[in-house]
């Protein structure tokens, strides 16, 4: 007897069977929470720089986003004029002061106002170059804050967790019968054969389309919380990944769009696998096969557009490139164009539609047909096996191997003089060897026997570029290298990998404590997935460094100060100074800010204390007191202790250089040139040096003589 | 045994759909050099016909030993044209004495295919020179700081590079791409990946594995055989993929011309201390590639053993591979050397070799992973056949 219940049960009895007895459930929320994680641990924003000057930029945003019109633009030039008017006033204020042309009260209104201001420029600056690209398409693109949407749409990575996810459900939903050869039983029973053969399929499509929309979802919410999606009615040129594209749309709708053709391509996997599976009636084939297909196919084709015109899986899991834009380059010598992209017509694109569908349908109706009581295969005596599934992450703990602890010292760096080092042992500088090379050598010179060596013994030197910036501490010198791999000849000719080289002063033994690439384009291992790698233009602007507690931290020529941690190899945007002047005391950084106050700034706890009385642009640190140059004042040459007191002017004119040791301070006029004057850090003048002074001056806390650069005939010494 | 290794052969590795698999593959490896040459080449956008024929007719002539008068001549061809392109008196259309389309088409053509090779040739005596002296100042200054170990790794350093120099000009683009070629590798991987998953879990699926241990030859020698058959496949797999790299290279590049020319003409390869040539380079990355593909595969079958049911091993294998390539990409150097991947791309490890200190005697970092995957193979054994002859389990 038929009744309508039965058929309801056998439903939910192939429900339970899936979910508890296989234990899908645990599968679909495990791969929710892997594959959120992988996704939150590999984003990183597109365009740092609105990361970083987050501020700034959306004070203007707010008053510039949307479509460029008239007002807009002048908008712009009357912000850039705004800031130029700004930055003049702002050189010419400290000289008031010190002419004593404004008072105090007027002095410290107009600079709070000034500091508020400048402090917004470079979000401005980032907001800028914004502007002048979109200017180029007024009609198409517009201004917004792109970060959210970029981490959404601009990316063509293949979901691999997905991808395998797929594979192991509808391996799963067809195989165990299979393998047991009960499914034969099904077949034959009486609600069985196709219904069943289609209510499984069914399960295995809402299963994935279902998976897909949550990952897709938690992708949203994560990205709303980090960045915050604002304007989906812009247009989609907007976004740098798809500012060609021709067509009417805007983000919203694309980022619908991408997500149809994802759910379409996994529906259309999940079919291809569950024919396969009915197809060769093995595990084994069935993994494998799909397995090298999707990803020989991924990996191997590297005309970046054959992958959508292919109908497929592939181009709809990846969906992106149904909204690309011709992608070219100009060719070097004719006037052609070099197409890496070629957009897909709305016809081709409907075609490539109309294909994946009637490809779905033709295999469902595969599937089913098969799924039926007629014999297609021998009886073999299998026994049933309960299957499990089990996962389990590996894990693999990193070594350690890095450099050692260092010992408690008080670690002063200055970037005015960071050319000079002193160990225990010995003496570390720089000097130039004009007719061998046109870069400065570091030298090493023993203090007791006074021989001198170079730090850098690779024999390999000739193919590498030492770049211009060492550091020592006590018992370590380090420096970096770039090199090159050679592979891309004809058509790349740059560093690719920099490294950070540590030496052991006892016996000059090298070790390699870290490296990364430096190339303009990061391909991932197998030569897949090309993205701009931002190391380029951030380690080839280096301009000094210093390794602190396993920590290597360095500044770049537009101010940006990071920190790498050396066990880990990430890296770390610590702050910006608009002067390029730092000073470092034992986790504490010195720098100046947009105003020129002194700031201090402490990396553990990164909160910072602004010294308003200090207005300097140069300046260098002491354990116990801070020398330098007054803007208040004429630039004249003052020290002062770490708290403000004891404030004493050195020297009233200007002054060319100053070093400082323990104990003195050696400073060299405008006036007057060729003396070297010594003065203690109360001001009282201790010698005055005559001697042929030119170049660099090298001052050493525990070694009596002072080293300079003589140009002409090499280093030579002086008694301090 | 060699009926054994037969029979086991035939069970997992000679089956129709292997030799369907393993033939669609050969065709797609075939498909991807044709277009790794279509975009690694030098005429990848200098491909109009005029370039290929101007490369015949020059190459003939500059081709083999770099005399004096061979150097005189190109640069009585090269400097006129690169003085006129200087001076900015080219146009973009074709000009009627030109080798090319025009001057400046020439320049670039002569420049990319000849001047960059024969300027590196020409220099690479003075850089071995210059490091053979830096070597040598090294081996005094560390011999008196009573420092052996670091003395030593100079002396090999001079050795090696001692009176090299670079004597013939060759075409060596093929070579080039051939060595830098990793598709091979990911069909191979997948391949190992098929074969070596159902060693051990086809019979103990079907619940015969116990009457196979029971059986005459039952603990050892089918063990053995099984091990056997697979090695044997991940040898025939990668032999068959190396050949027909080289061949399809062969094919497609024309020429292959630079196979007696040491590894140092590859600008890739300039700082290496290997002193052999590109074929011999070539056969000894194809044997690392093998010996990482075994350790692999042991991986594979290990994971087999334990396993219960095919499709879990599938599953944990995929993931593990996963995990070792993820694990690959992070920069840790120490942790590089215990991947088996690093054999699987063996020429990274030549290019640039860093020693390690073992009682004075500088040991080259580049041994460490054929020891760490002799380990890895010697482990799987050990746990292997324990496992197997572990006795009946119910």
């Amino acid at each position: 007897m038929e009744t309508g219940g039965e058929k309801l049960n056998t439903n939910k009895y192939e429900l339970k069977k899936l979910f508890l007895h296989h234990k899908l459930l645990y599968l679909v929320i495990g791969f929710q929470i892997i594959a959120f994680i992988l996704f939150a641990l590999k984003d990183k924003p597109i365009n740092t720089n609105i990361e970083n000057n987050l501020e700034g930029y959306t004070y203007y945003m707010n008053q510039a986003e949307g479509k460029i019109t008239k007002k807009t633009s002048r908008f712009f030039d009357d912000t850039s004029q705004n800031y130029e008017d700004m930055e003049s006033e702002f050189q010419t204020i400290y000289q008031k002061v010190s002419d004593g042309n404004i008072t105090m009260d007027a002095y410290r209104k107009r600079i709070k106002e000034l500091k508020q201001c400048l402090e917004r420029k470079n979000g401005f600056l980032v907001l800028y170059d914004q502007y002048t690209e979109a200017k180029e398409n007024k009609t198409n693109r517009y201004l917004l804050n792109t970060n959210a949407w970029d981490a959404l749409l601009s990316d063509e990575s293949l979901d691999i967790p997905l991808v395998i996810f797929i594979i192991i459900i509808a391996c799963v939903c067809f195989g165990v019968e299979i393998y047991s050869e009960m499914d034969i039983m099904l077949r034959i029973s009486q609600k069985g054969e196709r219904k069943l053969g289609l209510f499984k399929l069914l399960i295995v499509i809402m299963l994935s389309v279902i998976s897909v929309i949550f990952e897709y979802f938690i992708r949203i919410a994560f990205l709303q919380v980090k960045y915050g999606f604002t304007h989906g009615e812009y247009p989609l040129q907007s976004l740098t990944y798809f500012k060609e594209y021709v067509g009417n749309v805007s983000l919203f709708e694309a980022s619908i769009g991408i997500f149809l053709w994802k759910v379409l391509g996994c529906i259309m996997w999940s079919v291809i696998i569950s024919a396969l599976m009915i197809w060769f009636r093995k595990y084994a084939l069935t993994v494998i096969v799909s397995l090298a297909g999707i990803i020989l196919s991924y990996v191997g084709i590297s005309i970046a557009h054959i992958k959508y015109y292919i109908p497929g899986p592939l181009g709809a899991l990846l969906g992106t490139g149904f909204y690309r834009g011709n992608c070219y380059e100009m060719s070097e010598y004719s006037e052609e164009k070099i197409y890496s992209f070629l957009q897909l017509s709305e016809k081709t694109k409907n075609i490539i539609l109309g294909i994946d569908v009637l490809l779905i349908f033709i295999l469902s109706i595969y599937v089913i047909y098969k799924y039926s009581n007629c014999w297609f295969s021998m009886i073999r005596f299998k026994k049933k096996v309960i299957p499990s599934i089990v996962i389990f992450v590996l894990g693999i703990s990193t070594m350690t191997g890095c450099a050692p602890e260092d010992k408690t010292h008080t670690y002063i760096f200055n970037l005015a003089n960071s050319q000079n080092y002193e160990t225990e042992k010995y003496l570390l500088y720089q000097e130039s060897r004009l007719e061998e090379t046109n870069f400065d050598v570091v030298v090493v010179k023993d203090k007791n026997t006074g021989e001198t060596t170079d730090l850098v013994k690779d024999p390999y030197r000739d193919n590498k570029e030492i770049v211009n910036a060492f550091y020592a501490d006590e018992q370590y010198a380090y420096y970096l290298e770039k090199t090159k791999d050679r592979e891309d000849k004809y058509f790349s000719k740059e560093y690719d990998e920099i490294s950070l080289m540590q030496v052991r002063l006892e016996d000059f033994s090298v070790k390699k404590l870290f490296s990364c690439s430096i190339k303009t384009t990061k391909k991932d291992i197998f030569g897949i997935n090309k993205h701009n790698n931002e190391n380029y233009s951030i380690y080839n602007c280096l301009l000094s460094f210093f390794v602190y507690e396993n920590t290597f931290y360095f500044v770049t020529s537009d101010g940006e100060v990071y920190g790498v941690n050396l066990m880990t190899g990430s890296r770390k945007l610590l702050f910006i100074c608009d002067k390029i002047n730092l000073s470092f005391s034992n986790g504490v950084f010195f720098y100046t800010n947009t105003i020129s106050q002194l700031v201090e700034y402490k990396v553990g706890t990164e909160e910072s204390i602004v010294h308003e009385d200090i207005i300097a642009d140069e300046f260098i640190i002491n354990e116990n007191h801070i020398v330098y140059k007054d803007r208040t004042n004429n630039n004249a040459l003052t020290c002062t202790d770490f708290e403000g007191q004891n404030k004493v002017v050195i020297c009233k004119e200007q002054v060319y250089f100053c070093v400082a040791d323990q104990s003195h301070i050696y400073y060299e006029d405008a006036g007057k040139d060729e003396v070297l004057h010594k003065v203690d850090f109360t001001g009282k003048v201790s010698k005055d040096i005559k001697s042929a002074i030119k170049g660099r001056v090298y001052v050493f806390d525990n070694y009596e003589k002072i080293i300079f650069d003589d140009y002409d005939g090499g280093m030579k010494e002086v008694n301090k | 045994m060699r009926q054994l290794v037969y029979y086991e052969s035939r069970k997992h590795f000679l089956t129709k759909q292997m030799f369907v698999m393993v033939l669609i593959l050969l065709i797609v490896n075939a498909i991807k050099i044709s277009s790794v040459f279509r975009e690694q080449s030098a005429f990848t956008d200098l491909n109009e016909d005029c370039f290929r024929e101007a490369y015949d007719k020059l190459y003939k002539t500059y081709k083999g030993e770099l005399t004096d008068k061979k150097l005189k001549d190109f640069m009585d061809l090269y400097q006129p044209i690169k003085d006129k392109v200087d001076a900015g008196a080219y146009s973009t259309k074709a000009e009627k004495g030109a080798l090319t389309i025009n001057s400046f088409s020439d320049c670039l053509f002569l420049g990319r295919c000849f001047l960059d090779d024969i300027e590196y040739e020409t220099a690479y005596e003075d850089y071995a020179n210059t490091v053979v002296r830096n070597a040598v100042s090294n081996i005094s200054f560390f011999k008196s700081k009573k420092h052996s170990f670091e003395a030593n790794v100079n002396y090999k350093i001079a050795k090696a590079f001692y009176q090299r120099k670079l004597a013939n000009f060759y075409n060596t683009d093929g070579f080039r791409s051939l060595l830098y070629y990793d598709f091979s590798t990911i069909i191979i991987i997948l391949l190992c990946l098929y074969g070596c998953s159902s060693v051990f879990i086809k019979e103990e699926e079907t619940e015969m594995h116990l009457l196979l241990k029971t059986s005459v030859k039952g603990k050892g020698a089918s063990f053995a055989a099984k091990i056997t058959s697979c090695m044997l496949f991940v040898f025939f797999i990668c032999i068959l993929f190396s050949i027909e790299d080289y061949t399809f290279f062969f094919i497609n590049f024309g020429n292959m011309d630079g196979f007696s020319e040491p590894l140092y003409i590859l600008e890739g390869f300039k700082d290496t201390l290997l002193n052999i040539n590109l074929i011999s380079f070539y056969i000894l990355c194809v044997i690392s590639k093998l010996i990482g593909i075994c350790g692999f595969a042991f991986i594979f079958m290990m994971v087999s053993l334990f396993g219960k049911n095919t499709l879990s091993v599938l599953v944990v294998n995929i993931v593990m591979l996963a995990g070792i390539i993820g694990t690959y990409t992070i920069n840790v150097s120490t942790l590089k050397y215990v991947n088996p991947l690093s054999l699987v791309f063996g020429r990274k490890l030549f290019m640039r070799q860093e020693f390690i200190k073992l009682h004075n005697y500088p040991l080259s970092n580049s041994l460490l992973p054929y020891i760490f995957s002799g380990i890895i193979i010697m482990i799987g054994i050990a746990l292997m056949s324990r496992r197997w002859k572990r006795g009946v389990k119910s």
